[in-house]
């Protein structure tokens, strides 16, 4: 069971096409986090996730076509700010991740003062190296290639970033807003660290393992990966370019770019 | 370099309808004027040039080209990257706007659901 006294937690769950799955998903997660609040943003789904979802006791928020990983994530991010939530956990939609582990998510935030703190199957003293029947087996090229990534963003923020394609992780309230404005598009869990790091946000890991998934393939497959690799990079480096100046006044609100500003109370958007 | 008078001519009757084509697309506000600028530069500088065929050689001899009509085919691949660059920005810009539109469209029928759902239920 989780505890966030008095603070509101929002559970994003990105989920395109999971109805065989998003339900007990949605039950996991409230099992586990009963305070918590559960947002499926469900990304253009042609099935019946929006129903399962919604039966299964979570907000849907259903985008009118398919719109990527990261504006799903970043619609929830929205959400949260506009619900005024103090803390935001994204899973994904697939049952990938280790609904038990939230709690340690939550731990790791507060316990390091940080702004965002991510689950990550490769930190040394993580679980990953023992014997793990239930974990899911990493094919050394996209070990490597995870590997690089992490290189990569050493270089870029002096951040080490254990595992910085798990998109399992936990945001305060500022890093909420950060990325409901800045949120990357296509590959947003490597994108979003070098984003973080730039606002001034401080991150953490935590030890995690991630499931074999249910249904489905994965979007990344194993013709793709060099492809998915190589754009990562560019998109990484061009992320580290990007000016975080706010282009449109919802962004303007959302604005948490140095200097900082408070954002006490809750807002009220959209209306208003 | 002296080019036949008949090419001269068609050069300009074409030069001239690409303008004029510009000009009535701008007037029946069908280009909007951000990207009217570009092609308004580019159909003044095709006519020009197309009018004074001299003009191309004095700068074709200013910059040291030897074969003048080189310039001219520089000149049109320039407008042409120029243009292709300005819709690249249009279209990321749209695309933004577009998935903006969307979030927001998400957000706000979800709101409502949940507020009619409310609204049945005390009426009930």
């Amino acid at each position: 069971m989780l505890d966030t006294g008095a603070e509101r937690l929002l559970v994003v769950a990105p989920a395109l096409n999971e109805a065989a799955v998003i339900g007990r998903v949605v039950r996991d997660v409230r099992e586990i986090a009963a305070r918590a609040d559960v947002l499926v943003v469900d990304d253009g789904s042609t099935d019946e996730t929006a129903r399962r979802a919604a039966a299964a006791g979570a907000y849907v928020v259903r985008h009118a076509y398919n719109l990527g990983i990261g504006a799903a994530v970043q619609t929830g991010l929205k959400f949260a700010c506009a619900r005024g939530y103090d803390l935001v956990v994204r899973v994904d939609g697939d049952g990938q991740h280790r609904h038990e582990d939230i709690p340690a998510l939550y731990a790791a935030l507060c316990e390091a003062g940080a702004d965002a703190a991510f689950g990550s199957r490769f930190l040394p003293d993580g679980p990953w190296r023992h014997a793990n029947p239930e974990g899911m087996a990493i094919p050394p090229l996209r070990r490597a290639g995870i590997v690089c990534f992490s290189c990569l963003i050493f270089a870029l923020t002096g951040e080490r970033a254990t595992d910085p394609t798990s998109g399992f992780a936990c945001y305060s309230r500022r890093a909420t807003e950060v990325l409901a404005a800045f949120m990357p598009q296509d590959y947003p869990e490597v994108e979003s660290r070098i984003i973080l790091h730039r606002a001034g946000l401080r991150t953490v890991e935590t030890p995690t393992r991630m499931l074999p998934r249910r249904t489905g393939a994965s979007s990344i497959t194993a013709a793709r990966s060099l492809y998915y690799a190589g754009k990562v990079t560019v998109a990484v480096l061009m992320t580290a370019l990007k000016s975080l100046e706010a282009r449109s006044p919802y962004d303007r609100e959302m604005r948490v770019m140095p200097p900082m500003r408070s954002t006490a109370g809750s807002r009220s958007w959209p209306s208003r | 370099m002296a080019i036949p008078l008949i090419q001269r001519i068609v050069a300009v009757i074409i030069s001239a309808a690409l303008l004029l084509l510009i000009v009535q697309l701008i007037r029946t506000r069908r280009l909007r004027e951000e990207y009217a600028l570009i092609w308004l530069a580019a159909g003044v500088t095709i006519f020009v040039l197309s009018l004074f065929g001299g003009l191309v050689n004095w700068l074709a001899g200013l910059l040291r080209v030897s074969y003048p009509p080189t310039l001219i085919l520089v000149a049109g691949l320039l407008f042409a990257l120029v243009i292709l660059l300005l819709q690249s920005v249009a279209i990321s810009t749209q695309a933004d706007r577009l998935r903006d539109l969307a979030q927001y469209a998400a957000l706000l029928e979800q709101r409502l659901a949940a507020q009619e759902e409310r609204s049945t239920e005390s009426h009930e």
